[in-house]
């Protein structure tokens, strides 16, 4: 009965941005997953007798020095650029908002460590330190992720700690203490899904500042290793030819941004939703 | 006389922060595998050269000791020296930053330039027309990729219709500011938007306040109540995003120089990584945060000034 | 009859909420003589906040005033431009309102602030000496020292002089005092009200008081009137609205307050809520809460009937209450 409700209560609180993100999300969600759908080409294919040919009604994006077809590999970029925005997002997520439900909690000397941490890693610029961390690991996605990871979790930890620190005074938690629950059990059970809210939906627009970053480090030839079709790495490919060849760097560029857009779109009417729902 | 003692002492606090990053930086630096000599020299070192760099850094001595021995040499600004552009650090450092300082500089102006009036304009008159006008270019300016954006300038600006350079810095004054204006205008779009957007929301709910219908009911003009109780409310919740943006922006600045060809600190690091000079990236990062550091305490200061509710202690 | 200083006639404010409008003032009629204080009296949400606000013409979009005038000095002062205003507000009719930390900018000078209203034909000495006397008058102790400080380092009540110091620093003939005590300690509510009663004796001006409090009005003004939903319901002077009320509210609302002497008596509140101005009831806005109502109530708006000179009722009945002498009226509910 309860669910029916709320999932009425959803319904109702629908608003057109969300319902117009959302398919485009979930088209943008079916490309990543069968690619092969929505082109013929292959994006390693060269063909040498097809080489950086202007769009036609064959190549929508027209064919890059090596001959590839340019509309295939940005279809084929679509679930690289994805996967990476998902999960570079979600592991921050998760150890951001596990660190900041305990240190906000907890309180005490927990807290005061993890704010020091915090403190000093703010003390670099975000490409700053990723920077640093690929050049210590060394270049390629894994090394990408694990520097995102390790940077990314600071934005989560600051929202979730806030939260927290607000709703550990509410009634319900002080009902839970009296009623005897375990910390752990007031902290994941009851607090969490109460403060988690504002990580969704900056996780959500984390995503794209995400593939961003990434596609941007692909671009500086620091992710992905050269033949993967991933946006800025195509971008980057294109960057010699520019003056003669515009067509290869414009169109990743283009869906990027587009997607980008979609999914800040997605979040942003989500968060409306949210609020709406709770009132506020 | 109290600013003084204050700025003293947060100049003061900055040390042992900055202890801790030159900890950070230098141990980060350890954890990458190989003799650290050899990173430093270079693969064609002699033999001989690398055993004196060895017992200098005292690469057979305990950790804490290598430790001790990088901080002194960091007190005495010695950064070493980059092993593939074989320069000390610190002069590459002071070279290239003037492109950085100067990009940044101008992104900044370009952004409040243009943010500024922009924010007030859509905050007084509401969420019109203008204020969703305001609000979709946000939009894509924030989900744009800059990278791509700037090669898309550079295509049309500069190989289609030459009005600006390719790419490099040029060697007098007007080249240089003719070469950084492209760079740090497309640098500048996403800063520009979050700061309208931040103005705009801080002008709706400065104007909701009974201080500017106070004001209005002493019988000043909209003029004076702008500039005295509007502005100067807007302007204090403004400093702090700004501050935080110039951080962004010295990051951003890798990406930018990247793609503009200009010979910045940005750049310098992007080839420090790219050639595994260690030497460089290791003193650069650690100079980034000390750039940072004293970002964040000019914010503070300014913002002691700005707003009188914030006591110095 | 004394001069007539302002008189609003007909006056209807209305704010936009999606495509309704709200009349937060719906009609509004009275005079206020020079050197009189007349007290706006009601609950939260009646419209005494709009009705002076309209007066001084800081009714912002999506809020409108719609029609009506408001006569200052034989001249209609609603719909004046930006440029006419500032020859108005401060010099002839200036205002205090209720959270004197909101009401004074954060980051300018309690000087800055007297001397910003301070006309600009002074040097910037005379100005400031100028602001000293005033802080004085209000009852600000040293005052040369004091008004280099911002407003977060005033307490509560020094906030409140300093307001009333830079409302009055231009010597407006028209005080508009919305709700100045409310937020106040009830000592210094107590010290403000009598600040406010000699400075408008000193100053020979008149004030508008807008009070949700009996108590305050009782001590404060000389005439009242009693607003309801967007409606006066009730006006006289204070002594026959407190001796013989004439509308059910006012009764209402004085069988709500305590008095001295009166023991085991107990207090009756008004039943039902306000009513919510989107959805307001047809004919009397009071008939759903009130005792005497019948169907001529819902008919239409009453209207406003003399029961004796300068005494005004809303209501189609009130022999009903002041049949019955006094108070009593009240009790015979």
């Amino acid at each position: 009965m309860e669910n029916t409700g709320r999932l009425l209560n959803f319904f109702r609180n629908c608003n057109q941005e969300f319902i117009v993100s959302s398919l485009i999300l979930l088209l943008i969600i079916t490309v990543a997953i069968f690619p092969a759908w929505f082109t013929r080409y292959d994006p390693y294919e060269q063909n040498m007798e097809a080489l950086m040919q202007p769009p036609s009604a064959g190549h929508f994006f027209g064919t890059d020095n090596f001959g590839r077809d340019c509309y295939s590999r940005v279809i084929y970029g679509t679930r690289v650029d994805l996967v990476i925005g998902v999960l570079a997002t979600a592991v921050p997520f998760l150890t951001g908002v596990f660190i900041g439900l305990v240190s906000g909690y907890f309180g005490g000397k927990i807290d005061a460590v993890m704010m020091r941490i915090l403190d000093i890693t703010t003390a670099f610029p975000f490409t700053v330190l990723i920077i640093l961390i690929v050049s210590i690991l060394g270049t390629g996605m894994r090394n990408l992720y694990i520097a995102i990871w390790l940077v990314g979790w600071r934005e989560y930890a600051k929202l979730s700690r806030s939260e927290v620190l607000v709703e550990k005074n509410a009634e319900y938690v002080q009902a839970a203490k009296v009623l005897g629950f375990s910390n752990a059990r007031i902290l994941f059970r009851h607090i969490m899904p109460n403060v988690v809210q504002s990580s969704v939906v900056y996780g959500i627009t984390d995503i794209m500042l995400c593939m961003l970053t990434a596609a941007g480090m692909s671009f500086m030839g620091l992710g992905v290793e050269v033949p993967t079709p991933e946006w800025g790495a195509i971008i980057s490919e294109g960057r010699p030819f520019m003056a003669y060849a515009w067509w290869i760097s414009t169109f990743p560029g283009i869906v990027l941004m587009l997607t980008g857009i979609t999914i800040n779109v997605f979040g942003s009417s989500v968060s409306r939703m949210m609020k709406q729902m709770h009132g506020r | 006389m109290q600013q003084v003692k204050y700025i003293f002492n947060r100049i003061l606090q900055m040390f042992p922060v900055l202890i801790v990053i030159s900890f950070i930086v230098f141990g980060s630096m350890r954890l990458i595998p190989g003799d650290p000599a050899v990173k430093m020299l270079g693969d064609k070192a002699t033999e001989e050269t690398l055993a004196a760099l060895r017992a200098k850094m005292g690469l057979d001595k305990p950790f804490l000791v290598q430790y001790l021995y990088y901080l002194k040499q960091t007190a005495k600004l010695d950064f070493g020296n980059s092993i593939y552009l074989k320069q000390s650090v610190l002069s590459l450092f002071l070279e290239k930053s003037v492109v950085t300082v100067s990009l940044t500089v101008l992104t900044a102006f370009f952004s409040v330039l243009i943010s500024f009036p922009l924010g007030f304009y859509a905050g007084i008159h509401g969420d019109g027309r203008f204020g969703r006008l305001v609000s979709s270019l946000s939009l894509i300016f924030t989900s744009v990729p800059i990278f791509w954006l700037g090669l898309l300038m550079l295509m049309l600006l500069a190989l289609r219709f030459p009005v600006f350079p390719v790419g490099g810095w040029g060697t007098s004054f007007m080249e240089h500011l003719h070469s950084l204006i492209l760079p740090s205008f497309v640098g500048s779009l996403s800063t520009m938007t979050l700061i309208i957007r931040n103005i705009q929301a801080s002008v709706v709910n400065v104007l909701k306040k009974d201080y500017v219908d106070f004001a209005y009911s002493k019988g000043l003009s909209a003029r004076k109540v702008t500039s005295g109780y509007i502005m100067r409310n807007v302007l204090v919740s403004t400093v702090t995003l700004l501050s935080i943006r110039i951080t962004g922006l010295l990051g951003g600045s890798v990406v930018i120089e990247s793609v503009f060809a200009l010979p910045g600190i940005g750049s310098l690091l992007l080839t420090g990584v790219l050639s595994r000079d260690y030497t460089l990236v290791q003193g650069l990062v650690f100079l980034f945060g000390v750039i940072v550091l004293v970002i964040n305490l000019l914010t503070d200061i300014s913002y002691s000034f700005l707003d009188p509710r914030v006591t110095l202690k | 009859m004394s001069e007539i200083l302002l008189e609003v006639k007909n006056l209807r404010t209305y704010f936009k909420s999606g495509r309704d409008k709200v009349y937060a003032v719906d009609g509004v009629n009275f005079t206020v003589e020079k050197g009189e204080v007349f007290g706006l009296i009601g609950e939260s949400g009646c419209g005494k906040s709009a009705t002076c606000r309209s007066i001084i013409g800081l009714i912002h979009p999506p809020a409108k005033i719609e029609s009506g005038e408001v006569i200052y000095k034989g001249r209609d002062i609603a719909g004046l431009s930006g440029r006419e205003w500032e020859e108005i507000r401060g010099k002839e009719i200036g205002m205090i309102f209720q959270e004197p930390m909101d009401t004074l900018n954060p980051v300018m000078k309690i000087k800055d602030q007297i001397c910003d209203a301070i006309s600009d034909a002074m040097t910037d000495e005379e100005k400031t000496r100028k602001a000293a006397e005033i802080l004085r008058t209000v009852g600000i102790a040293s005052p040369e020292k004091r008004m280099e400080a911002f407003p977060h380092e005033y307490s509560g009540g020094m906030r409140q002089r300093a307001m009333i110091a830079i409302a009055l620093a231009a010597k407006p003939s028209l005080l508009l005092a919305d709700e100045p005590t409310t937020a106040l300690d009830v000592t210094i509510q107590t010290q403000i009200i009598k600040l406010l009663s000699d400075l408008k004796k000193a100053m020979g001006m008149s004030m508008i008081l807008v009070t949700h409090d009996l108590g305050v009005a009782a001590q404060t003004c000389d005439r009242v009137a009693v607003m309801y939903a967007g409606n006066i319901m009730e006006t006289a002077d204070i002594y026959t609205i407190f001796d013989s009320p004439s509308h059910p509210y006012t009764c209402g609302l004085m069988m709500s307050l305590p008095k001295t002497g009166q023991k085991n008596k107990k207090l009756t509140p008004i039943k039902g809520n306000p009513p919510n101005l989107s959805d307001k009831p047809k004919g009397c806005p009071f008939s759903p809460r009130c005792d005497f109502s019948d169907s001529l109530c819902v008919k239409g708006l009453p209207e406003m009937a003399e029961i004796s000179t300068g005494h005004f009722s809303r209501c189609l009945r009130p022999e009903v209450l002041s049949g019955k002498a006094g108070v009593t009226g009240c009790d015979s509910r």
